[in-house]
């Protein structure tokens, strides 16, 4: 028998059975939110969140369909989870990407919601907005090549690029809304016609996606500032006017952003019809008429509210005209005002108390001797 | 030869129709409102989104 240190790592001679060694069970994985690739009805959040908190994923599904009658929140939670939580891997076979196709269905549909203006689904302009920052932000992110990844830090770290480059596709995206609102629209709509037929030209050499995203920052400001019809040529500041005299009453008041006050309190108007043209861009107006004056208005707003003796229009595309009656031998003053986001005023010195102004053309008479109905006259 | 991407071409055919319309708007040929401008706007978005979702990510090299 040896004794060297080969007899003593020798293996020992017994009749036992030989058992291998079993290899130590690897640590589970941490649990991981993804959305499901196979279980998916659009984008297979509500499964992922089901296989995360083992839960019946129809749970989910209920709670964003309701959601989305609160105020659109389960439409954007489910867009925001659409498109940060990144997919189990399980795509559509033929190299097509689930999430670009869900998110372009998503904005076509909530586009045929909006023009077709259904009661059933209703959707502020807060949350359109929100739509279209959302997608136009979407197709920057995947035009750099984001992906979901699942790696934390590297997801951060996408992310925080992605804002950067978001801020600075913003900046030039305000520099077109108000290159176009100063009267560059044309300039600026011949671009994107441009550019749209040269991505038409390269689309048949290879294609130029690159240039998509500039298309955008051209189209949607510019479409934005049209659609409100935003005009800021009248200048930037707050201007105050309180003509004392027929001569000095303008006949058109112009502010390009701003506030806007044209008091007419001392004027005495002569009888007949006075025309007044206000035109402001951005900004609130406020217009003071005499007590004896009757007030006629054709009002248009892009975005905003008009006040006109408490008589409130808002919303999106605002638009009405109030001619009533006129009576002879009365002054009236015709406002024909003009705003593309913002607030316009009309009010009357003093002339009722706040508790019988709610709707003047619904009473028939008042503290001061009464409104005639369907005028603006006291 | 090198392959058709649709991706551009959707995008380019909505970005000129696009811009034609506001053109149109800018010279005062029509009159565009958000009631037709903001679908307008998301059909121009989730359009090109579709494309390039049924397209596909365009392979390098």
């Amino acid at each position: 028998m040896g004794t060297g240190p080969a007899a003593r790592h020798a293996a020992p001679m017994t009749n036992e059975p030989h058992v291998e060694p079993t290899p130590p069970e690897p640590a589970p994985e941490p649990k991981k939110l993804t959305r499901s690739g196979s279980d998916a009805l659009i984008g297979g959040v509500a499964s992922g969140l089901g296989r995360y908190f083992d839960l019946d994923p129809l749970l989910f599904r209920v709670g964003f369909v309701a959601l989305s009658f609160a105020g659109g929140i389960g439409v954007i939670a489910y867009l925001l989870l659409l498109v940060f939580v990144p997919s189990d891997g399980a795509e559509r076979p033929g190299g097509r990407s689930r999430s670009l196709t869900v998110a372009g269905a998503v904005a076509l549909g909530v586009a045929l919601v909006v023009f077709l203006g259904s009661p059933v689904f209703f959707f502020g302009p807060a949350l359109l907005i929100l739509a279209v920052i959302g997608l136009a932000a979407y197709v920057l992110w995947r035009a750099f090549g984001g992906t979901p990844a699942g790696d934390p830090a590297r997801t951060a770290g996408q992310i925080a690029l992605f804002g950067l480059l978001a801020c600075a596709v913003a900046g030039a995206a305000v520099g077109v809304g108000l290159a176009a609102a100063l009267g560059g629209g044309v300039v600026i709509a011949s671009l994107a016609v441009v550019t749209g037929l040269v991505l038409i030209g390269t689309a048949f050499a290879g294609g130029a996606r690159w240039l998509i995203v500039p298309a955008l920052v051209l189209v949607l400001p510019l479409g934005f500032v049209a659609a409100a019809d935003i005009d800021l040529e009248g200048g930037v500041g707050d201007r105050q006017y309180r003509p004392a005299a027929m001569s000095e009453l303008r006949d058109r008041y112009e502010l390009g952003i701003g506030e806007l006050d044209v008091d007419l309190r001392d004027l005495d108007l002569p009888n007949g019809r006075t025309d007044m043209a206000i035109d402001v861009g951005i900004g609130e107006v406020v217009v003071y008429v005499p007590a004896d004056a009757c007030v006629t208005s054709d009002v248009s707003i892009g975005a905003g509210l008009a006040d006109i003796f408490d008589r409130d229009h808002e919303g999106l595309d605002v638009a009405f005209a109030e001619s009533g009656n006129q009576p002879a031998g009365r002054p009236t003053l015709h406002i024909d005002g003009d705003l593309g986001l913002g607030v316009l005023e009309v009010v009357r010195e003093g002339a009722f108390p706040d508790e019988t102004h709610d709707d003047p053309f619904s009473v028939s008479s008042g503290r001061d001797g009464g409104l005639a109905r369907g005028t603006n006259c006291a | 030869m090198r392959r058709l991407d649709r991706t551009s071409l959707v995008a380019g055919l909505v970005v000129t129709v696009a811009g034609v319309i506001l053109l149109l708007d800018r010279v005062g040929a029509l009159d565009m409102r958000f009631g037709y401008g903001l679908p307008l706007l998301i059909a121009v978005v989730g359009a090109v989104l579709l494309a390039a979702g049924l397209e596909g990510p365009r392979h390098r090299g």
